[in-house]
């Protein structure tokens, strides 16, 4: 067959298919308790991750405990066994990149939370408070939710990674892609990853990493897009069970572009 | 006035059903002939040529759904006459662009469907497409039924021209790998 006849017979398809292609609209949205539950959290993970770097900036001098390497170690090492990795039976999995990073339980995270502005427990009860009230899920729920989210960002923010400021672009699709950008250690470079459940792919439409395990309830938690007080939240990329990508947006209303975008940098522990 | 009055006009013969056609679907009917033969002369002749095309079929036809009906008379007739225009060089526009997408997956090949075949790629490629998720379904469809522009496509759905091409190449090879697996010669 022909590509020219790809395209006449293209011409036969269903009627319903035609019509329904040109009456469609902007993707629809994701129903609204996901939408509140990725606000708060990404409200309350906002608040903190500034509050912890400002916490950091302004502290000096022996009155901060170090970072405790071994713990971080065991907790990088033990990522097979984490929570959050529990459906890597589920597919195959790829090694992770050298600056992916996870933790085990709340305890380890606690190592890192103390020099911070509040103690772990503290911050995991406020998330997860926060999650209950402004979202359709149980206290159970909000608490699992939480949990994640503090075992995956707060590394980041002990490494005293520097956040160089906020970007976006549009996200589609709730229950599939996932559009993320970030650079990587000082590197000027972009990329867009359009993320379907299989594969990885960047914006060149070149296939990067196939059967990408995901995970989908950590991606259906983490992902979604919406304003709340210039707040946007578009992400966590997880593979591997580890998030490897944190990509939170602050937005004062402006239109977002190639040329206004920034993203985390985060390093690996002990490098 | 609905469809169902229209081709109600065109069984008793009245003219004024070409009127109405045109006063509904003209816009319609040029824009898709427009993508495809890029030249506003050539698109009002395909819409001049559609309507009595309607005229001459309908009836004994009696359209389920005039519009998809109506697209796609103007999109065959479209295409027949970018092929005369163009033969054996690529032409201009979105078909020509639209053909370098789709050979990524149709490497050139001597082959010519019987109608048969035709039929079953048809009914295997609606199936195809059902399967797809709405917002994919409905880009793919816009870019390769009615030849829109990428930017076009993008301004639909609000989304970065690269996310657009980047949807339209995974199901391409969504395409590809079902077509492989249906036992299509690639």
């Amino acid at each position: 067959m022909k590509a020219n006849d790809f395209l006449n017979l293209m011409g036969e398809i269903d009627d319903s298919l035609i019509v329904n292609a040109k009456n469609a609209s902007a993707p629809h949205r994701s129903p609204a308790w996901r939408r509140m539950l990725i606000i708060a959290a990404a409200a309350c993970l906002v608040v903190s991750v500034l509050t912890a770097m400002i916490v950091i900036t302004m502290r000096e001098g022996p009155g901060v405990p170090p970072i405790d390497t071994e713990t971080t170690e065991s907790a990088a090492s033990s990522t097979e066994n984490s929570p959050s990795s529990e459906k890597e039976t589920e597919g195959e999995t790829s090694g992770a990149p050298p600056w992916s990073i996870g933790f085990d339980s709340m305890e380890q995270i606690s190592v890192f939370l103390q020099a911070a502005n509040g103690s772990a427990e503290e911050w995991d009860q406020y998330l997860a408070q926060n999650l209950y009230q402004m979202s359709n899920i149980n206290h159970t729920e909000a608490k699992e939710v939480a949990n994640r989210i503090s075992g995956h960002v707060y590394p980041f923010i002990k490494e005293g990674f520097e956040m160089e400021g906020f970007g976006a672009d549009i996200v589609p699709s709730y229950e599939e892609d996932l559009d993320v950008r970030f650079k990587v250690n000082g590197s000027t470079t972009r990329f867009i990853y359009y993320y379907d459940r299989s594969d990885l792919w960047n914006v060149d439409g070149e296939l990067v990493i196939e059967d990408v395990p995901i995970y989908n309830t950590t991606i259906d938690l983490y992902y979604g897009e919406r304003w709340a007080n210039g707040i946007r939240l578009y992400g966590l990329v997880v593979i591997d069970g580890v998030v490897v990508n944190v990509v939170i947006f602050l937005e004062d209303g402006s239109e977002f572009s190639l040329d206004h975008f920034d993203c985390f940098e985060f390093r690996q522990i002990g490098s | 006035m609905d469809d169902r009055q229209i081709i109600t006009m065109y069984f008793v013969r009245d003219e004024i059903a070409l009127a109405e056609t045109q006063q509904k679907y003209g816009e319609y009917v040029m824009s898709i002939a427009y993508n495809i033969l890029d030249n506003v002369q050539d698109a009002q002749e395909c819409l001049n040529d559609t309507l009595l095309k309607l005229w001459n079929l309908i009836p004994p036809e009696n359209p389920k759904d005039l519009k998809a009906y109506i697209a796609k008379i103007v999109r065959n007739m479209a295409m027949d006459r970018y092929r005369d225009r163009t033969r054996q060089k690529r032409g201009s526009g979105q078909v020509a662009v639209a053909l370098s997408e789709i050979e990524e997956i149709f490497p050139a090949s001597n082959d010519v469907l019987s109608e048969v075949e035709r039929r079953a790629f048809v009914a295997f490629l609606n199936q195809f497409l059902q399967t797809q998720p709405e917002r994919e379904r409905n880009v793919f469809i816009l870019r390769y039924f009615y030849m829109d522009s990428v930017s076009e496509i993008a301004k639909t759905y609000k989304l970065k021209e690269s996310h657009v091409l980047v949807i339209l190449s995974r199901t391409r090879q969504k395409l590809k790998k079902a077509m492989e697996k249906e036992g299509y010669a690639i």
